[in-house]
């Protein structure tokens, strides 16, 4: 029974690559048709070398996910530190913070563009209304993972450095931010891939002429597979796998690191 | 005199913690609550008249009937096989692997949840095009976009999310329960329904839930592996506001599939809740 089970786990995480194999096999076929083959070649990616449309749609994308990351962050620690340290409280904040992660993405994304087009029209869709977009439900996000980084420092520290005469200013600067630096780092990370991969709210929020790499895979792959997409797709996986690596070597290393400081 | 000023202090306090609260709680106010209150408005409002038709043709009217039901079954069927698939996986990874197999298990199985929906599923149609023109002429059947295809997008998609939540809550079913349930006799099978299960049970509703309501809404999938049947409530949404411009009825459907998710995961938190705090 327990070699069974062995087996089969194995052979569901063989499933679960075969399709991202596959692809990353076709882009270095020469033929333009998935599925016929021929090569190896980097053909493909020297195409999209070339192809200035990528080039503009990973400016994009690399920009918004930039700044929504660092400003969702940065909002979202100063509210987690409001209400961790400074026992902020109000009737149904949780209900307030978490309702975005809660509700199904495609709702908060059509409400943001009907708001958007009743309070500016249609020329307003653009950079600005995707990084709105990307930043109000990042936040949220952002303030739960700093909130337990938060959670986890002893208030003694702060206390010390109160009664040895820091004042608020200076306790946020040099003590609060260095001893929080982990769940923020994390949080920029976390906000920064869940912005550079959002396609839902950014096809509801974006204008004509302001295409991110998801929307353009989008609307390229509803056209069918074809070769130099594949090859744009397989970079993507592997960008996507090397921050889910780089990801959960820092939450692992931090959580050793806390381990072992905090007996 | 010494009251007067704690009581300054504590005003002072109440004040900047105000000043660090507030850009969270006003962007959202701004750009996500003041959002909702012009999509209801819109669902309401037609022509310059208020009028709940839109709400009535969305809960009534067969066309859109039909496409909520496809999308539930969808959800269903999506619910269910990744649940079968997920448990015998998340049962080996926390009772039976060695601690370095369980973190490399549950990094490969985890890993593809960092990769985007939209990635996935296009390399499923990949793979799809791929067998068509190798492997379908030797086997005489082509893969045709349709429900099959769509349910195994769907399937290869949310796996993670079941896989997940289904582990953390066997990894915290006491092994010294199972220990005891099979010392006074319990059968495998037994073990498994009256004491596993029921004690995994906070994890596994989680993993349902997050599946259920995702996958519902879901129109990526459907678009790219779904064919011209794939119509689901997701994809409707997206053709009433992008294509067809009709944001009354669009507005309508998402309040509508908003409100049931919403009471539906109400439900299911408050009846967890009470497991947790009864258990």
């Amino acid at each position: 029974m327990r070699k069974a089970m062995r087996i089969y786990v194995y052979v569901l995480a063989a499933v679960l690559y075969t399709p991202i194999l596959v692809l990353a096999l076709y882009s270095l076929s020469g033929s333009k048709y998935t599925g016929i083959w021929s090569g190896p070649t980097l053909k493909w990616y020297s195409v999209l070398l070339e192809d200035s449309e990528v080039w503009a749609a990973l400016r994009n994308s690399l920009t918004v996910a930039l700044a929504s990351s660092l400003v969702s962050t940065l909002i979202g620690f100063l509210f987690a530190y409001a209400a961790v340290r400074r026992g902020f409280r109000l009737p149904f904040l949780s209900v307030y913070m978490y309702t975005p992660v809660v509700i199904p993405e495609i709702a908060e994304a059509v409400s943001l563009m009907l708001f958007f087009y009743y309070l500016a029209g249609s020329g307003v869709f653009g950079w600005l209304t995707v990084f709105i977009g990307h930043t109000a439900f990042n936040i949220s996000y952002a303030y739960v993972t700093v909130r337990s980084q938060l959670e986890m420092l002893p208030p003694s520290i702060e206390d010390a450095a109160k009664s040895l005469g820091a004042g608020q200013y200076r306790l946020l600067r040099d003590i609060v931010l260095p001893l929080s630096a982990p769940g923020i780092i994390a949080a920029v990370m976390l906000t920064f891939i869940t912005s550079f991969q959002d396609f839902v709210k950014t096809v509801f929020t974006t204008g004509p002429g302001f295409e991110t790499l998801p929307l353009l895979v989008w609307s390229r792959a509803r056209k069918g597979a074809a070769s130099d997409l594949n090859a744009l797709a397989t970079l993507m996986v592997l960008w996507s796998l090397t921050a889910a690596l780089l990801f959960s070597r820092k939450a692992l290393g931090e959580d050793e690191k806390q381990g072992a400081r905090v007996p | 005199m010494v009251g007067e000023k704690q009581g300054k202090g504590v005003h002072a306090v109440r004040r900047s913690s105000w000043l660090l609260a507030l850009p969270a709680l006003a962007f959202l106010g701004a750009f996500f609550y003041a959002p909702f209150i012009i999509l209801v408005w819109s669902s309401l409002v037609h022509e310059g008249s208020f009028t709940l038709r839109a709400y009535i043709d969305v809960v009534t009217s067969p066309a859109y009937l039909r496409v909520t039901y496809y999308s539930a079954l969808i959800a269903v069927t999506t619910t269910l096989v990744t649940l079968l698939l997920s448990y015998p996986a998340a049962r080996y990874i926390a009772f039976y692997a060695s601690p370095k197999e369980r973190g490399v298990l549950l990094a490969a199985l985890i890993a593809p949840f960092w990769i985007d929906f939209l990635l996935r599923a296009y390399s499923l149609r990949v793979l799809v095009e791929a067998y068509n023109n190798v492997l379908a002429p030797l086997t005489g059947w082509r893969l045709r976009p349709g429900f099959t295809t769509l349910i195994a997008g769907m399937i290869y998609d949310y796996l993670p999310y079941m896989l997940l939540p289904i582990y953390a809550g066997l990894s915290k079913v006491p092994r010294n329960v199972l220990d005891a349930a099979s010392t006074l006799g319990a059968s495998g099978l037994k073990r498994l329904y009256t004491v596993e299960i029921p004690l995994a049970m906070p994890g596994i509703i989680a993993g349902i839930m997050l599946v259920s309501l995702m996958s519902f809404t879901e129109f990526v999938i459907p678009a790219l592996l779904g064919g011209v049947k794939g119509y689901t409530v997701g994809y409707l949404i997206y053709d009433l506001f992008l294509k067809y411009r009709d944001s009354w009825h669009g507005s309508a459907l998402t309040l509508v599939i908003t409100a049931t998710t919403v009471v539906v995961a109400a439900i299911v938190v408050r009846k967890l809740g009470e497991e947790v705090v009864l258990g």
